[in-house]
């Protein structure tokens, strides 16, 4: 079907452009919404406006080259694209289980507070759609500070390419630990606040409550993902079924949820937030035992020797500058890997052609796929209900068009 | 190596590889080993799969009807992870597809591979099965160019309708385009030669 303009059809239909500039579409979704009267009957959504051939240009790059290109995916949450592709890199170069617990711990306590800052953002824009503005300003507070905390391990606040295939780009400095025990003490009432704004808001219920409503069946069929599944029922979390980085040797419970809602969605992704702060103090825990460890396999084939190794020894030269010429040659094969990122199953799939460039390098962008359930949750409501739908399924035009 | 496995054929067009490569043992052999009992023409594939997922090849002709025996028999495979694509330009049949799923029930995975190749490559499409292969068969078919018969609204997606080419071609220039406007008034600049793939100035 082709709709293009905002026309008035033959059928007394009203064809409305949302977006790409629509400040409600979180970023540059186009919608095209057909309409009778205020009721939508037809959207058809329209990606790729901000597609950038992150995928083809990862083939040109070496393995290690490439790491950079994986933050610019999904921008709300860049350690997780950093990580699904290392990990799957790690299958590909066979070192899956080499990589030391130190580096696996701080993995895990960077995706739990990556993913409680996109949850933060997503949960300020989506009261912001809906009207409640004072949230927004109270989420950005608190992303602020976890934003400060990657900029105090990496340097960078957003674009970290902090992992590396085989352990971290570096170790975390002295006082991560404390930073982050601040963090987590300080969020929890902050959560609290958020909920006594929100979860029992009227105006905010009456703009939640049933509306987008996506059966079990439904979900499954478009290939849902993430909190977005959850809430419609389905117990499945990668950090569950498919644990990496040490994940079930945490203690923590997935929130779902049988309603299927809009609120659904919302009461998923706050008891999230809650459960990533226990993952962390847990982390935290673990973390004291492991000082003055390993943060990345001594392998030199595949990973980069240390800076004081490089002073010290005329080997580590010689492999420090193989690998920054040459990059790491895996085996030929592919491998695909996965973890759970804010929105969902985040993977990577790498196929290696035995050269020191990836073959082809695959996203699946969980945003992708719940974003192609969109029309199924608007058709038949309210174009005020649009804005809410959108929202609640946290979508991230960076990691969709790629 | 998947070759201690017997009834092992390779892909057509792939080059041995002559030291062996490190892979772990499909996991979940059962339900791979019953999709192979059911269906004889599909095999698994003489490459290495690091991740473990049981693999299987699948003739274009019988995937909509593997994909069917997937989705009813136990362990139901009742979710469609995803669909991608890859070219291998040295090799007969220079397209494989790749399809994903995944059980609920169970959580085991299973991984089928399609090929093609020719002037038109085409594969038949899972949409009247499963929608939400919707958007990933219109991105392979944006990328690579394969057709997926059966779709109902195959059309690019992710690149301007008015591109030209398949993106992900390894034959197609990774260079800088001139910049190009949809409908732009003023023709486009003479485009960047073919073949004029940057290399990292460092490899």
């Amino acid at each position: 079907m082709v709709m293009l303009s905002e026309t008035r059809t033959e059928s007394g239909t009203m064809i409305l452009n949302m977006g790409p500039q629509h400040p409600s579409t979180h970023g540059v979704l186009r919608l095209l919404l057909e309409l009778e009267g205020e009721v939508v009957v037809n959207c058809v959504p329209d990606i790729g406006f901000l597609h950038t051939g992150i995928e083809k240009t990862m083939e040109a790059r070496n393995y290690h080259q490439a790491i950079v290109l994986t933050d610019r995916t999904d921008y709300l949450s860049p350690i997780s694209n950093n990580l699904s592709y290392v990990l799957a890199c790690e299958k590909l170069f066979n070192i899956e289980h080499d990589v030391p617990r130190r580096a696996q711990v701080i993995r895990v306590i960077l995706c739990e507070l990556s993913r409680i800052a996109s949850h933060l953002i997503w949960l300020g824009t989506h009261a912001l759609d809906l009207g409640a503005t004072t949230v927004f300003m109270y989420c950005w507070r608190e992303r602020e500070q976890i934003l400060s905390i990657f900029e105090f391990i990496s340097g960078v606040r957003m674009m970290t390419s902090y992992m590396r295939i085989g352990g971290l780009a570096a170790d975390v400095p002295e006082g991560f630990e404390e930073r982050v025990a601040g963090f987590v003490r300080s969020l929890p009432p902050r959560i609290n606040d958020y909920e006594a704004l929100l979860t029992r808001n009227p105006i905010f219920l009456d703009r939640t409550r049933d509306i987008g409503y996506l059966s079990r069946e439904d979900a499954l069929k478009f290939g849902l993902a993430g909190p977005c599944l959850r809430a419609s029922g389905v117990q499945f979390d990668v950090r569950v079924q498919f644990p990496y980085c040490g994940y079930e040797e945490y203690d923590f419970d997935v929130p779902y949820s049988n309603e299927g809602d809009v609120y659904a969605r919302y009461m998923v992704r706050v008891r999230e937030m809650r459960e990533s702060v226990k993952i962390i103090r847990q982390g935290l825990e673990k973390l004291k035992g492991l000082k003055g460890e390993e943060y990345r396999i001594d392998n030199p084939k595949i990973a980069f020797p240390k800076r004081e190794q490089i002073h010290r020894s005329m080997e580590s030269l010689i492999h420090h500058f193989k690998l920054v010429s040459e990059g790491p040659v895996p085996q030929p094969g592919e491998a695909y890997g996965i973890l759970e990122s804010p929105r969902g199953e985040q993977g990577t799939y790498v196929f290696s052609d035995g050269s020191n460039k990836p073959h082809r390098v695959r996203f699946r962008p969980p945003g992708f796929y719940n974003l192609q359930a969109l029309p199924q949750l608007v058709i038949g409501r309210m174009v005020a209900d649009v804005v809410a739908c959108i929202g609640s399924i946290d979508i991230v035009l960076g990691e969709i068009d790629r | 190596m998947a070759e201690s496995t017997p009834g092992t054929q390779s892909v057509p067009g792939q080059t041995p590889q002559s030291e062996p490569a490190v892979a772990p043992p499909p996991e979940h052999p059962e339900a791979l080993q019953r999709l192979l009992d059911r269906f004889p023409d599909c095999f698994v594939p003489d490459w290495r799969f690091a991740d473990g997922i049981s693999t299987a090849a699948v003739p274009p002709a019988q995937l909509v009807d593997v994909v069917r025996w997937l989705m009813e028999t136990e362990p139901r495979f009742d979710l469609l992870v995803d669909i991608l694509g890859a070219h291998w330009p040295q090799r007969e049949l220079p397209f494989e597809v790749t399809y994903l799923f995944h059980s609920l029930a169970t959580h085991w995975r299973i991984r089928l591979k399609c090929l093609a190749g020719g002037e038109a490559p085409a594969l038949p499409s899972l949409v009247p099965l499963w929608p939400a292969a919707n958007w990933p068969e219109r991105e392979i078919y944006d990328m690579y160019g394969v057709a997926f018969d059966g779709h109902p609204d195959l059309r690019r997606i992710l690149m301007p309708n008015d591109w030209e080419g398949h993106p992900l071609r390894k034959d197609f220039p990774l260079g800088e385009e001139p910049v190009e406007f949809y409908r732009s008034p003023t023709p486009p600049a003479a485009p960047f030669p073919a073949g004029g793939d940057i290399e990292p100035s460092i490899a």
